[in-house]
């Protein structure tokens, strides 16, 4: 397997701390490669462990078993205090969007790039441009409560790619969009790929699983990983 | 390469985060005013009665002869005083002096009739009296309906008062009563060749140990001698009791100290989900410590400075003065007091060890406590999920 570019799941196994060692695993055994400048969508049921995938390969939780390897590094294994500011290099899309209500849009997209020793004015201009991007601009000193469903989730997409991370998450982005920002979205991904980073997508939506933009196809089933090759949806 | 401002961008978001939490942090505010407020005015107090004390008593003699006997003081014949203790090495200008402790319309009051009693410099541009008048001190002169002073039982007398000692040596002279040799021996009973106690000042300060022995050989009868040294140590006594009352003052500051604390837990509890937010966005646990010292910098920083000058004023501000040292001591007036800027600077550095250190203290081990953890694992406390 090669594990030297992108990021790699090497016989990846999760289950929840505290449960029992007979109840089955999240996930179990997983191989899987997401190479560098790919864009790839794990589709799956509700509650075949989509999400937990997404937090093992940003480094939020530890698995039980096996290894996420980053750029031919054993991330998983490494301790907080290195996997904290290696953290730096994932941008990540949660499910729940985990935005901070009473803060604006623009501080929002502020958030990850202060530990980042970026200059003030790369940082303006960096945000400016997500704003652009994701049609807030004109919402940019709103606070975060304001916004509807689709606009806060388009922000937490924004934040994610603000710093432009090595490695981009995202938990089902287009759930709450229209047809339009869905297809934005889904460009704004795919060029994130194109310009060298890792991209995975967790998604049900199938607006993204006909896409030809997507360059590799999962399915989470039963707590496996599996390619899926035929990626054209009948019509 | 990235230009490094990371520190910058932190302080600018502390001071969000501090906007963000406005009623928290001026609760922090006020809670760490008070405290420094409340430590600074016990140990400024204690601290500046301490140094007025040295400044009086830099001004006394060295050393005060009393004569005794079976019966506790007796007078002492002033020529002949003079002419033995002059007669032993070391001494130099004997001055008996003219004083005692007299009945006042409102409690016992000092009559003194010599400048030998009192320092020099309180005397300072006050005019003497003359026969039938009197200088008397702010507690003397506070008691008078009019300009008349009547003073003593056993031989009463009345004087005019013609003058007020000023309010800023009140150490020294709140009851105080200066009037001529010719009233004060009237006064206390005493011959016109006796005097109250002998002033000695030395040639050599260091000596006043030494040379007691053969002072009090000099002279026929028993004597006490007190020395400046024993004066001293008295005063340090009451400032170090006075320091006492400001422990009894702190309990409530240690009171106000364990809200801020028990405040700082629970800030930083409540806000685990957040920082598991930050730490999937990239901050390391060093970026969320780093922020939180800086968010209690600020508001520390002019707390303390807030809580330093409102001690400050409580002290050495004329009227908040008196209030304080009504405070402290119980009701004793007291003289204006004086700062010496070493004992500044060691004040600050004591509120800085007794509340700076523990609460930036608090902030960062706090923070790292409950900054460390798996991301997922503080996320799980947060209200969206």
């Amino acid at each position: 397997m090669e594990l030297n570019a992108g990021l790699a799941c090497r016989r990846l196994s999760f289950r929840w701390p505290g449960r029992h060692t007979d109840e089955p695993l999240v996930l179990e055994s997983v191989e899987a490669v997401f190479s560098t400048g790919t864009a790839s969508l794990v589709t799956g049921d509700t509650g075949s462990g989509k999400s937990t995938l997404l937090h093992l390969l940003a480094g939020l939780i530890r698995p039980t078993a096996g290894e996420v390897w980053a750029d031919g590094l054993p991330v998983s294994r490494w301790p907080s205090r290195h996997r904290d500011p290696w953290r730096q290099q994932v941008g990540i899309v949660f499910q729940h969007l985990a935005l901070i209500p009473d803060l604006t849009v623009a501080e929002n997209l502020l958030l990850p790039m202060i530990p980042r020793q970026i200059a003030w004015s790369r940082m303006q201009e960096e945000i400016l441009r997500q704003l652009a991007d994701a049609d807030l601009s004109a919402l940019a000193e709103a606070p975060t409560s304001a916004l509807s469903g689709g606009q806060r989730q388009r922000l937490a997409i924004a934040r994610a790619l603000v710093a432009r991370p090595r490695f981009i998450l995202a938990d089902e982005p287009t759930a709450f969009q229209d047809d339009h920002h869905a297809a934005q979205i889904r460009a704004q991904l795919c060029q994130s790929a194109r310009e060298g980073a890792v991209v995975v997508i967790c998604s049900h939506d199938p607006r993204l699983r006909s896409s030809d933009e997507i360059d590799r196809r999962y399915h989470l089933a039963s707590a496996t990983l599996h390619e899926n090759f035929a990626h054209r949806e009948a019509p | 390469m990235m230009p490094r401002t990371r520190y910058p961008s932190m302080a600018i978001w502390a001071a969000r985060e501090v906007q963000r939490h406005a009623g928290r942090s001026m609760l922090l505010f006020a809670c760490l005013t008070s405290l420094v407020f409340l430590i600074a005015t016990a140990l400024l107090f204690s601290q500046a009665l301490d140094a007025t004390w040295a400044h009086l008593l830099d001004q006394a003699p060295d050393l005060v002869v009393r004569r005794i006997d079976g019966g506790g003081w007796v007078p002492i014949p002033a020529d002949d005083v003079v002419a033995y203790a002059t007669g032993v090495p070391g001494v130099l200008d004997p001055t008996p002096r003219l004083w005692g402790v007299v009945p006042g319309p409102e409690g016992p009051v000092t009559v003194v009739a010599s400048i030998a009693v009192v320092p020099e410099s309180v005397l300072n541009g006050i005019k003497p009296p003359t026969i039938g008048q009197a200088v008397v001190g702010q507690g003397v002169a506070r008691a008078l309906s009019d300009k008349r002073l009547t003073l003593g039982i056993r031989n009463p007398l009345s004087v005019t008062v013609i003058d007020v000692f000023p309010a800023d040596t009140g150490l020294a002279t709140h009851d105080l009563v200066w009037m001529t040799p010719e009233d004060t021996r009237h006064l206390l009973g005493l011959a016109p060749d006796q005097a109250s106690d002998l002033a000695v000042h030395l040639f050599r300060r260091e000596e006043e140990q030494a040379i007691q022995a053969d002072l009090a050989a000099a002279f026929p009868w028993p004597v006490r001698i007190t020395d400046r040294t024993a004066s001293a140590l008295r005063h340090r006594t009451r400032a170090a009791r006075l320091g006492g009352i400001a422990v009894v003052a702190g309990i409530p500051a240690l009171l106000a100290l364990l809200m801020i604390i028990t405040g700082t837990v629970l800030d930083n509890n409540g806000q685990r989900a957040h920082w598991g937010l930050l730490k999937s966005l990239g901050w390391t646990t060093a970026d969320i410590v780093r922020l939180q010292v800086n968010r209690a910098l600020i508001v520390g920083i002019p707390a303390v400075m807030l809580g330093l000058a409102s001690a400050y004023a409580a002290v050495f501000y004329p009227p908040a003065a008196g209030v304080t040292a009504f405070w402290i001591t119980g009701g004793q007036h007291l003289a204006a007091l004086t700062l010496v800027s070493s004992g500044a600077a060691v004040i600050l550095l004591e509120i800085a060890a007794l509340v700076g250190l523990p609460f930036l203290g608090t902030v960062f081990l706090t923070s790292v406590r409950a900054a460390t953890g798996t991301p997922w694992a503080m996320l799980q406390a947060d209200p969206w999920n």
